[in-house]
């Protein structure tokens, strides 16, 4: 008890003083979480309180939030080719930056990642492993990620998931996740190792495949799942399709991320499986910020780690109560370290919530919508904005499950022009969709094209899609 | 036929105070629950830290003078009671009893002491404090996670100590004298004629934890085993063994007994005669065990306690609480 409050003091002063946190020290108290779950079940008394932090206080927040980003910005201007340059450019002085003026920053956006993408990386770092996007958006970015990094956030993560109870020794992680996210994968690997759980890595096989691991295992069968929500899609079709229920799965909770889940497969998934899928959100350039969605659909970003605007995507500036807008992240030091950015603008788009108290379970930590869709892939009929998430919402609440939804969309003159394959369209005509979209407030014109492979390739990327063959898939 | 009556009439104190303390830490342990950090479990690291706080601050208290040793003590007994109260009362409430108790313990000491009905009121105050106070801390640690292991080897070393330190170095005769009519003396005693007895906090201690952590790990057997061996080894048989050791009693001072050096093994031999029949019990087993019972103890009122965690977590007082909470189980987006 003695070490740990030592350990502690020791990560406490760490954060206060913006000094490099010992991931050695952040692993032992991950053993003591787990010997304080042996010992009592649950963490102590006061977990919840901890958890929460202490940004329910503005002023608490305000201060934290400025210092943080003064620390980060100096480092920046020490080590960051780049933002030495944007600091002289724009006259910037990094020690007198605050909430208040991190706007006269430009945001970075992905295109200077890729033209410019070792002038990110620290001069005062060792990059260990390098990290590519999957490029949905057309073109992959690489991040570099430093042996500090890859060892910190997987201990960070596995010490809030041991007390959030998200992970736990008798947990089994099957990951469904594209092999290639190596940041992703190493993280969930190295949090499972740390939580003295288990892990399956399967990668974005053929969903059949990934079933019977699901069903697989008896009592050690998967409890944790990590996913995609368009792979998620394919395995609740899957499923369907073999008869299975709950009863036959032992999952717990199923992680989904990088792209919308809609309503309908959420719930598709609590049927089929009997977990609650949870909607995070996380993003390979602004890691270790992240996001978890809450009971009331609000995603909660942990502002301990970085600093979230939400930018106007039009005018660059913050979004009002209610405005859509692009979340804008800059993670700080001592938590991002070898490629650092400072106001990435993710081009994810949510809506600012109303000014007020929040009731939901994550209330004492501030929150946006949840995401509606790349800023990129925003289409405008006439004034009115309709983000992805709408579309996707009510094509995958269509009689066929189409799930995942498959569509390509784009502005015409008189509404959004949709056009959807064959089979979504089974059991609806195309007007009846029409009139679902005009009962949205979406004016749209929907065609149907046939099932062809070429015609799939035009329609929306699915990570899904990034399959990784097996033997096993020849054989059968 | 005056050793005799002040041998029984000892026996008789250190007795009740035993037996009055473990009883008191069991009941505690069954009907209260501490809080506790939200990470970290007793171990056999922290065994060693208190026993160096045990070595350590006898020659602390030798060496200090009177004021600064009763301010220390002042402070230890605030924690311990704090510590104790605070499940029971809102903290206003014990903030309204506990420095007016200290007071008039020191009141009473300073003014009262000359007289056989002073003595009597400053064993009274005293003896409260000292019950509350080791309750608590056997409490805090024992529902911290310590374990019957830990108590038996902490007895054990302790048999060393008090071995070594009163028949071959007697600083325990010294403590006891430094003790002698000094404000908030750490002991339960009494004083009547012209006798005067006491067993002191650390021996109280050890009994403390031993039965909550046999009670915890071993049920009832557990308690009551623990009262037995407290009661002969711990109360009985030290009191009783000035008739057969002369090294511990002082001609006309009064009497000196290493108690540990009997409770101590008899202490580590029980834990494994009880551990042979059945494994012992941790607290998520016994907290299960009360949920099944429907037995709700009693606890510390949350909305107060999270109110003063949030005052403790200001910006620049980064504990836990500013723990990053990145969710498990990450899919990246681009």
């Amino acid at each position: 008890m003695f070490e740990t409050g030592v350990r502690q003091f020791r990560m406490a002063m760490s954060m206060v003083w913006g000094r490099p946190i010992n991931p050695r020290n952040i692993e032992r108290l991950v053993e003591d979480a787990l010997k304080t779950l042996q010992e009592f079940g649950t963490p102590g008394d006061d977990v919840q309180t901890l958890l929460e932090g202490p940004f329910s206080d503005p002023t608490a927040r305000r201060e934290f939030q400025n210092r943080a980003l003064q620390r980060t910005a100096r480092r920046l201007a020490r080590v960051s080719p780049y933002y030495q340059q944007l600091f002289a450019e724009h006259k910037i002085d990094p020690a007198q930056l605050t909430i208040e003026t991190i706007h006269r920053v430009p945001a970075t956006l992905k295109s200077m990642l890729q033209e410019r993408g070792q002038d990110f990386v620290a001069t005062d770092t060792q990059p260990y492993i390098s990290t590519r996007t999957t490029g949905t958006t057309g073109h992959p970015v690489e991040i570099w990620l430093s042996a500090y990094e890859i060892e910190l956030w997987p201990a960070l993560a596995a010490l809030s998931g041991l007390l959030r109870n998200e992970i736990n020794p008798r947990d089994c992680m099957q990951i469904n996740i594209s092999s290639r996210a190596t940041a992703a994968v190493q993280m969930n690997m190295k949090v499972c190792r740390l939580a003295g759980a288990r892990t399956r890595v399967l990668g974005v096989i053929p969903p059949d495949e990934s079933l019977e691991s699901l069903l697989s295992g008896g009592d050690e069968a998967p409890t944790l799942l990590s996913v995609y929500p368009s792979y998620l899609a394919q395995l609740v079709q899957a499923a369907r399709k073999r008869g299975l229920g709950p009863r036959d799965f032992h999952l717990r909770r199923v992680d989904c991320g990088g792209e919308v889940l809609s309503e309908t497969l959420a719930r598709a998934t609590l049927e089929t499986f009997g977990a609650r899928a949870n909607d995070t959100f996380a993003m390979t350039e602004i890691l270790p910020v992240g996001g978890r969605t809450c009971a009331q659909g609000h995603l909660h970003l942990d502002l301990n780690i970085g600093f979230v605007e939400v930018i106007n995507p039009q005018s660059g500036e913050p979004a009002a109560p209610g405005e859509l807008g692009t979340l804008v992240v800059t993670p700080y030091y001592p938590y991002r370290e070898c490629m650092p950015l400072l106001r990435y603008d993710t081009r994810d788009l949510v809506r600012r919530l109303p000014d007020g108290p929040l009731t939901c379970e994550l209330a004492g930590i501030p929150a946006t919508s949840n995401i509606l869709g790349k800023a990129d892939h925003l289409i405008r009929v006439k004034e009115q904005a309709v983000p992805l998430r709408e579309i996707v919402e009510i094509i995958e609440a269509l009689p066929s499950q189409p799930w995942p939804a498959r569509f390509r969309a784009q502005a015409c003159d008189d509404g959004v022009s949709l056009t959807l394959p064959e089979e979504t369209l089974s059991g609806i005509t195309c007007e009846q969709v029409e009139q679902r979209f005009r009962a949205a407030g979406i004016p749209a014109r929907v065609d149907s094209c046939q099932a062809s492979a070429q015609n799939l390739a035009e329609l929306r990327p699915l990570r899904a899609d990034l399959l990784e063959t097996t033997f096993a898939s020849r054989r059968n | 036929m005056d050793f005799l009556t002040g041998l029984f009439f000892q026996t008789a104190v250190v007795v009740f105070g035993a037996l009055a303390s473990a009883g008191g830490a069991l009941l505690y342990f069954r009907r209260v629950h501490l809080e506790r950090p939200a990470v970290g479990v007793f171990n056999a690291r922290d065994v060693v830290m208190v026993f160096f706080f045990v070595l350590v601050l006898p020659f602390l208290y030798i060496l200090l003078p009177s004021p600064v040793l009763t301010a220390i003590l002042c402070l230890t007994f605030m924690g311990a009671l704090y510590i104790a109260l605070r499940p029971l009362l809102r903290p206003r409430y014990i903030w309204m009893i506990i420095p007016p108790l200290l007071a008039l313990n020191i009141i009473v000491t300073e003014t009262l002491l000359g007289t056989r009905p002073g003595w009597q009121l400053y064993w009274v105050i005293t003896d409260v404090l000292v019950l509350l106070a080791v309750v608590g801390i056997a409490n805090l640690y024992v529902q911290g996670g310590m374990r019957l292991i830990h108590v038996a080897w902490f007895a054990l070393l302790l048999a060393a100590y008090d071995g070594f330190f009163a028949f071959v170095v007697p600083i325990s005769q010294k403590l006891a004298d430094r003790f002698e009519g000094q404000p908030l003396d750490p002991s339960i005693g009494f004083a009547f004629g012209p006798y005067n007895a006491n067993i002191g906090l650390g021996d109280l201690l050890v009994y403390c934890l031993f039965i909550a952590a046999a009670y915890k790990g071993f049920g009832r057997k557990g308690a009551l085993v623990s009262f037995v061996i407290i009661g002969i080894f711990g109360a009985i048989i030290p009191s009783m063994s000035p008739l057969i050791i002369s090294a511990v009693t002082r001609a006309n001072i009064g009497i000196t007994i290493p108690a540990q050096v009997v409770f101590g093994p008899v202490a580590f031999l029980t834990y494994f005669w009880l551990t042979r029949r059945q494994p012992e019990r941790n607290m998520a087993g016994w907290l299960s065990e009360q949920a099944a019972a429907k037995h709700e103890p009693i606890r510390a009122r949350t909305g107060t306690v999270a109110r003063a965690n949030l005052a403790l977590s200001r910006a620049g007082d980064a504990t836990l609480s500013d723990m990053p909470g990145t969710p498990v189980g990450r899919v990246d987006a681009d």
